[in-house]
């Protein structure tokens, strides 16, 4: 019984903190002053791809 | 495996109620981008890309002592010297081919200036920076995300282990040459992890090649024919280091390789070994593999010339492309000692099946029809092993190298010989 109770009650709070938990903020999608910004925008990351002529290696 | 778009290989996709990379990774993104990769933010493109002035880096992992640690510093200490990491096996077939038999990757550093310099700058850029395996596709993949820049303890089998052993592994495991079925460990949804249970972290500086490593996976730590006795099994494996490797019977076809693939990275043309590679990897004649990188389909049967390393008297070998100038556009016209390594090699090929043109039954007898060089079939079942002549026709050069792993003396007399 106590077993349930347990479950039952994770399972509760799981589906709180999904249904409420924000996220992290962060700057502007697209502002392409910062890293995030920038490589969190498909648009933008196709604009300077295509503007700088660089192929982006793309990391390890 | 098709390249990322430029700006996919770089992309990080915020999904659902992903507001940032900390909703991906909270952990790593705590560090923040600068930390480890360097360069300026906020700033424009160029400043913010700029490695002269503000040190930045593509892949920190480059320099995983610093920009790992301390975190993983227990696993950074030891992987600077693992298989992956310095390809010891590598440096052991060039150490021997120059210097000598009784020569390993221990005196890879004996070996002439161009061979180590060549292969620092592009055997080494392969094998491989951390980020290679757990964040991006490798460089000999173009690179790109796999997964949002998501640190991934388990590599992605597609992305990261068969992005590099994709000509043999991926094309075997996968049932990619024609006629082949794919292994039945693929078929049965294994991952290359299942079998590997080897540290691949772990420092190999004690090994001189990959079958050298201690925990190694062998057919043994799942299938035990004792337990299941088994009539082939019993008159081909009478006992240790007597029989067939197993894969003399169970792997199919297999893809083998001609030539080198070294390019001079200082000529017009440099592309390096990636793009030959690339441009030839789905040609396949045996005789034509001059000046490229070939591969061809083929399933041979040699001598087991070392029993120390390898089970069985007999195994399966593959061609490797290694041919006496291979290192000539680093500058380093002949090995020295390329006779002393034969060119067909021990291999482990990932396309198992229980029935395979060597057991196949079909319609009754006995599976040595399929193998062995006598009576009706004889004719054919000789083309299933390496002998002298085929080294001298196909590969006149490389006829004293392969002396010890041709069958020629090896099997019975009352067989048909070439």
């Amino acid at each position: 019984m106590i077993k349930k109770i347990k479950l039952i009650a994770i399972v509760i709070i799981s589906l709180f903190w999904i249904a409420c938990d924000p996220g992290h903020e962060t700057v502007d999608i697209g502002d392409p002053s910062t890293c995030e910004g920038c490589h969190t925008s498909e648009a933008t990351l196709k604009v300077y791809a295509q503007a700088s002529g660089t192929e982006p290696s793309g990391g390890g | 495996m098709v390249p990322l778009e430029p700006w996919e290989k770089v992309f990080i996709k915020l999904v659902g109620r992903q507001k940032s990379y900390a909703d991906i990774d909270d952990v790593h993104a705590i560090i923040g981008c600068v930390t480890c990769h360097g360069g300026k933010e906020p700033a424009d493109f160029a400043t913010a890309h700029d490695s002269e002035n503000f040190g930045f880096v593509r892949d920190p992992s480059i320099v995983a002592e610093t920009n790992c640690n301390p975190c993983h510093n227990g696993i950074v200490a030891t992987s600077a010297n693992s298989m992956h990491s310095k390809a010891w096996g590598e440096q052991t077939t060039i150490a021997q081919r120059e210097l000598g038999a009784d020569k390993d990757h221990n005196n890879f550093s004996e070996c002439a200036i161009e061979l180590t310099e060549g292969f620092s700058r592009e055997c080494s850029s392969c094998h491989t920076t951390c980020g290679q395996c757990h964040i991006s596709r490798p460089n000999s993949a173009a690179g790109g995300f796999i997964e949002n820049h998501r640190f991934k303890k388990t590599p992605d089998q597609t992305n990261n282990c068969l992005a590099c052993h994709g000509s043999r592994i991926a094309t075997d495991f996968e049932g990619h040459l024609e006629g082949n079925e794919p292994d039945v460990h693929s078929t049965k949804y294994m991952k290359c992890w299942d079998c590997h249970k080897e540290d691949m972290h772990a420092d190999a500086s004690g090994s001189a090649t990959r079958y050298h490593l201690s925990d190694l996976p062998t057919c043994e730590d799942c299938h035990n024919y004792f337990e299941v006795p088994n009539f082939y099994h019993q008159i081909h494996w009478p006992s240790e280091g007597e029989g067939l490797s197993c894969f003399v019977c169970h792997s199919q076809p297999y893809n083998n390789c001609n030539s080198c693939h070294t390019k001079d990275p200082n000529s017009l043309n440099a592309d390096w070994w990636q793009t030959g590679y690339a441009e030839s990897a789905t040609e396949t004649d045996v005789h034509t593999g001059s000046g490229g990188y070939k591969e061809f389909p083929d399933f041979k049967i040699g001598y087991n010339y070392d029993h120390k390393l390898h089970k069985g008297k007999f195994i399966v070998v593959r061609h490797i492309p290694i041919v006496r100038d291979s290192y000539s556009p680093w500058g380093h016209d002949q090995l020295a000692n390329y006779d002393v390594r034969p060119t067909w090699e021990y291999t482990s090929p990932h396309n198992i099946q229980r029935f395979t043109p060597q057991t196949d039954t079909t319609g009754g007898g006995y599976c040595f029809k399929n193998c062995h060089a006598k009576g009706d079939s004889a004719s054919i079942n000789i083309d299933r092993y390496l002998w002298q002549s085929d080294v001298d026709t196909d590969y006149p050069d490389e006829s004293i190298a392969n002396m010890p792993v041709v069958v020629d003396d090896k099997l019975p007399d009352t067989w048909q010989k070439p």
